[in-house]
């Protein structure tokens, strides 16, 4: 893809975000609307955004994972929640597209088909190393049966196809990815958790009663979808990035403005050292985040020995930042800034999701070394 | 959750009191005040007990209702601390209050926000309309307003107060001198036969869409604010006076925020707390007090988003161990313990320096001491010794003694010690409340663990009471401006 052509999708993407997404935004946190959901999902369609992963021969837009995680900021810049509902979907694609193409065409098919009746998103259910019991794919009389509760997950309740990382009951090393119909018998969402952010896409836990498993809708081979998982969860992870980064910008963008509006203390409050301060501090915190996510996917042209980035950590340092740097931008809007119509303390809870998304930052830290040894 | 899901005896579910228990440095002074001490152990037990049985039931579900709501106040729950007295706690005992020094109105208030910040709100801050009269000390307007309270207190009708002082474009500006000079009011008040007019909007005033009075700083000239600015004693029931909307927030969702509009309203003579130039003067000895306090409120919320968590910890089971037994949220929780540890320390030393200085310090001075010693319960707010109080020289006097007491040098040195406080208390509780959640996960944030409702209640500790900037200009202004 040209350089131009790139640009013109992330173009389309802002004024997309911009037109259908901004006015409704802060209505939606207060009333979560599903149909509202669904009616961006559909549009969205009519710029190739749930099938920007799928490859051209399967009817889609074949773009990279880069080109998501750039859609992913532009929404997430208007709504982080909406946003989150198509990284769900994106990174539930990632195992079809990296398996067997012929063998799972039928999901692929079904992701990328036109408009209408097959237009729902996906989502994916990853194992949780902070659950006591994951999801398990078991062996019964020559029949595959699927057991257990999921950890939350986004994305349950749109969701028409669902991609699940089960472990094998003996070994939990072993997994299993499975692509299920979300309306299948024996899968059931649990309650809305209620998290503080991303109100439009409620996080449930989904529970699988014995569900048996047709062997066709085993996604590459049984148990050995580690690093298929693995693909998926560090896809996933530099989505969560983008969507930090796209959030916070906004909440950077709005805080400048605001600053040069604001008059106390004798001036423009941006005259203040203090408020120059705290902006430029947010500045640095986007720019190195955002550097730090577009890094993960620019292998081929800088692959410096000593630069290697880990999508794990990028979300870890893009989330944290991002928290700072809306903490200030509610800061800089004094009392306005806690107030819901200014739109400033729903990207706070937005983001504050987005930082436990996958696991807790502090937790990667610790893993990304104990799993070197 | 049910309370039993609470199964460590840790904070809120410990054993009062454990005051001197976990302030060791007050063991001190129970050996030399025993009364003193043994008091505040009795507070705790009452708040504690309070907070646990009355308030954390029901947090979650008044927050809910106010999310639809904004407006909505549980009133029962108001009931039954007024039924305990919290709300008019620092009037002397024999008055009909609880006689609570400002150490025991820390542990009130400590133990009420570490649950639930807002609640804790509506049922402390009925004491602003004394601590605002309290700054004139005009014997007549002070008795007058500990007999509304304790008139209504008696009769279970709820009686609130508003302090007033931001306006649409003036937060920072109405609470710092240097800024009031170049502020651009939206208020402004007019001198008429027999008083004042006000017209304007004040902004972000907490209960103001329910307050019975409101005290409000207005200036008289617009082009010298600092100059004309005046305090004003303003019943919400005058004419001309309306309550804009109530503000959706973020969190403390139980404390309404509302807009109030004055359209020439008209304030009798007798209800102009502070003369043109003097209002300024007022805010600041109302901040001396308020904002060791609210630091003190900034770290119960750490406290109480880090009991929370622990307790989910303690619970929560992963693969064939517990959340809490994992060595990265040891380190974690030891590390907020130990900030928590710091800072409350320092909340309390202010509360004691508040009772040794400040306006708490008159209750030990003889000629208080005597007054309330001298006339028997029925008659101390009877209407003989209201008229006596009322007597334009014992007036000038208990305005005269206690300004000898409450000197200016006093209030600043105490708006200087309260605002590091009030920084160090909310930048916690904003830290902690957010990293308690990095702890307990993306379950542990679900609504119905009450963890995340610190997080949003946090945020804005930082904001009010004078943003914490305006907090940094003072201490740097009270402690090294003057140097250099
Ligand atoms: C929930 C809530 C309850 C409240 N309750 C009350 C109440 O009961 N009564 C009442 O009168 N008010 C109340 N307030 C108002 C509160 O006190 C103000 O919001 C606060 O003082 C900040 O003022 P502002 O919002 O106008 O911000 P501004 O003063 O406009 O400040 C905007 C930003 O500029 C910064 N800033 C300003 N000057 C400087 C400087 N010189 N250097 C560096 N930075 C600077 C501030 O720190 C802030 O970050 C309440 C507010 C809220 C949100």
């Amino acid at each position: 893809m040209s350089f131009k052509e790139f640009n013109e999708i992330l173009n389309e993407c802002r004024k997309f975000a911009k037109n259908e997404i901004r006015d409704q935004a802060l209505e939606a946190d207060l009333f979560p609307d599903m149909s509202w959901v669904k009616g961006i999902w559909s549009k969205s369609a009519q710029l190739d955004i749930p099938s920007l992963l799928i490859p051209e021969a399967y009817d889609g837009a074949g773009y990279s994972e880069f080109c998501c995680a750039l859609v992913l900021d532009a929404l997430a810049s208007e709504c982080a929640g909406i946003a989150s509902v198509f990284a769900h979907h994106f990174a539930a694609c990632i195992p079809l597209i990296h398996s067997d193409m012929n063998q799972c065409e039928k999901y692929i098919r079904q992701i990328a088909g036109e408009g209408g009746d097959h237009a729902a998103p996906a989502s994916v259910i990853f194992p949780s190393n902070m659950e006591e019991k994951n999801i398990v794919l078991a062996q019964k009389e020559g029949r595959l049966i699927l057991s257990g509760t999921s950890q939350l997950t986004g994305n349950t309740d749109g969701a028409g196809l669902l991609c699940i990382f089960a472990e094998d009951p003996e070994n939990d090393k072993e997994l299993t990815c499975i692509a299920l119909e979300r309306n299948t018998r024996g899968v059931s969402p649990g309650e809305d958790a209620k998290l503080p952010g991303l109100k439009v896409n409620p996080f449930r836990r989904i529970t699988f009663e014995d569900v048996e498993i047709d062997p066709e809708a085993v996604i590459g081979e049984q148990g050995k979808s580690l690093k298929l998982m693995q693909k998926a969860q560090a896809a996933f992870y530099g989505f969560i990035s983008a969507m930090a980064m796209g959030s916070a910008r906004t909440a950077y963008k709005k805080a400048l403005a605001y600053a040069g509006e604001r008059y106390q203390y004798g001036k423009m409050i941006i005259q203040h050292q203090e408020i120059q301060r705290m902006l430029g501090s947010m500045l640095m915190k986007l720019g190195m985040g955002t550097s730090g996510y577009t890094h993960l996917y620019n292998e081929e042209k800088l692959n410096l020995p000593f630069s290697s980035a880990d999508p794990m950590l990028a979300k870890a340092f893009c989330t944290d930042a991002a928290l700072e740097i809306i903490l200030d931008a509610i800061q800089i809007h004094g009392g306005y800034g806690y107030m819901h119509e200014y739109g400033l303390e729903k990207i706070m809870r937005d983001i504050k999701v987005l930082q436990l998304l996958g696991g807790s930052n502090p937790h990667h830290h610790v893993r990304i070394i104990a799993d070197m040894q | 959750m049910s309370m039993d899901y609470y199964n460590l005896k840790y904070g809120l579910f410990a054993d009062a009191p454990d005051l001197v228990d976990t302030l060791p440095a007050l063991g001190k002074l129970k050996k030399a005040y025993p009364k003193y001490i043994k008091r505040a152990e009795e507070a705790q037990c009452l708040a504690r007990k309070f907070a646990r049985e009355e308030l954390l039931p029901k947090v979650l579900e008044i927050d809910t209702k106010c999310s639809k709501d904004p407006k909505y106040m549980d009133w029962e729950l108001w009931r039954k601390a007024n039924d305990a007295r919290f709300n008019i706690s620092p009037i002397p005992k024999k008055m009909g209050g609880l006689g609570w020094s400002a150490l025991d109105n820390a542990v009130l208030v400590e133990e009420l926000s570490s649950v639930c910040i807002a609640s804790a709100a509506n049922i402390t801050f009925n004491t602003f309309g004394l601590l605002g009269a309290l700054v004139e000390c005009r014997t007549g307007t002070v008795l007058k307003i500990i007999k509304m309270m304790v008139d209504a207190q008696e009769k279970g009708k709820p009686l609130f107060w508003s302090w007033a002082i931001t306006e649409p474009g003036a937060g920072t500006d109405v609470e710092d001198g240097e800024a009031m000079a170049t502020m651009r009011p939206s208020s402004n008040a007019r001198k008429v036969p027999g008083g004042y007019i006000l017209n304007g909007t004040k902004c972000f005033i907490t209960n103001g869409s329910i307050a019975d009075y409101v005290i409000a700083t207005i200036p008289l000239d617009t082009s010298n604010p600092r100059e004309s600015m005046a305090t004003f004693f303003v019943s919400t029931d005058s004419t001309g006076f309306s309550v804009g909307r109530v503000e959706r927030k973020c969190g403390q969702k139980a404390s309404q925020t509302a807009e109030l509009f004055f359209n020439d309203l008209f304030v009798p003579e007798e209800n102009l707390w502070e003369p043109p130039g003097r209002g300024l003067r007022h805010t600041r000895e109302i901040l001396s007090i308020t904002r060791g306090y609210v630091g003190l409120c900034g770290s119960a919320i750490a406290g109480g988003a880090l009991q929370r968590c622990i307790q989910f910890a303690n619970r929560k089971k992963i693969k064939n161990h517990r959340l809490i037994e994992e060595e990265w949220v040891q380190f974690a929780i030891s590390d907020m313990l130990k900030d928590i540890m710091v800072v409350r320390a320092a909340c309390y030393n202010f509360a004691l320096a508040m009772d040794t200085y400040h306006v708490w310090s008159l209750f030990d001075k003889i000629p208080v001491k005597a007054s309330l010693a001298v006339f028997p319960e029925k008659f101390i707010l009877g209407e003989s010794v209201l008229e006596l109080a009322r007597n334009r020289m014992i007036d000038w006097a208990g305005n005269k003694y206690k300004g000898s007491i409450v000197t200016d040098d006093l209030v600043e040195k105490f708006v200087k010690e309260g605002s590091a406080l009030k920084v160090a208390g909310t930048d916690l509780a904003m830290k902690v409340s957010a990293r308690v959640l990095d702890v307990v996960g993306l379950e542990g944030m679900s609504y119905q663990y009450g963890i995340e409702k610190y997080f949003r209640d946090a945020k804005v500790t930082q904001i009010y009471e004078g943003s914490n900037q305006a907090n940094r200009i003072d201490l740097f202004n009270n402690t090294i401006g003057e140097m250099i």
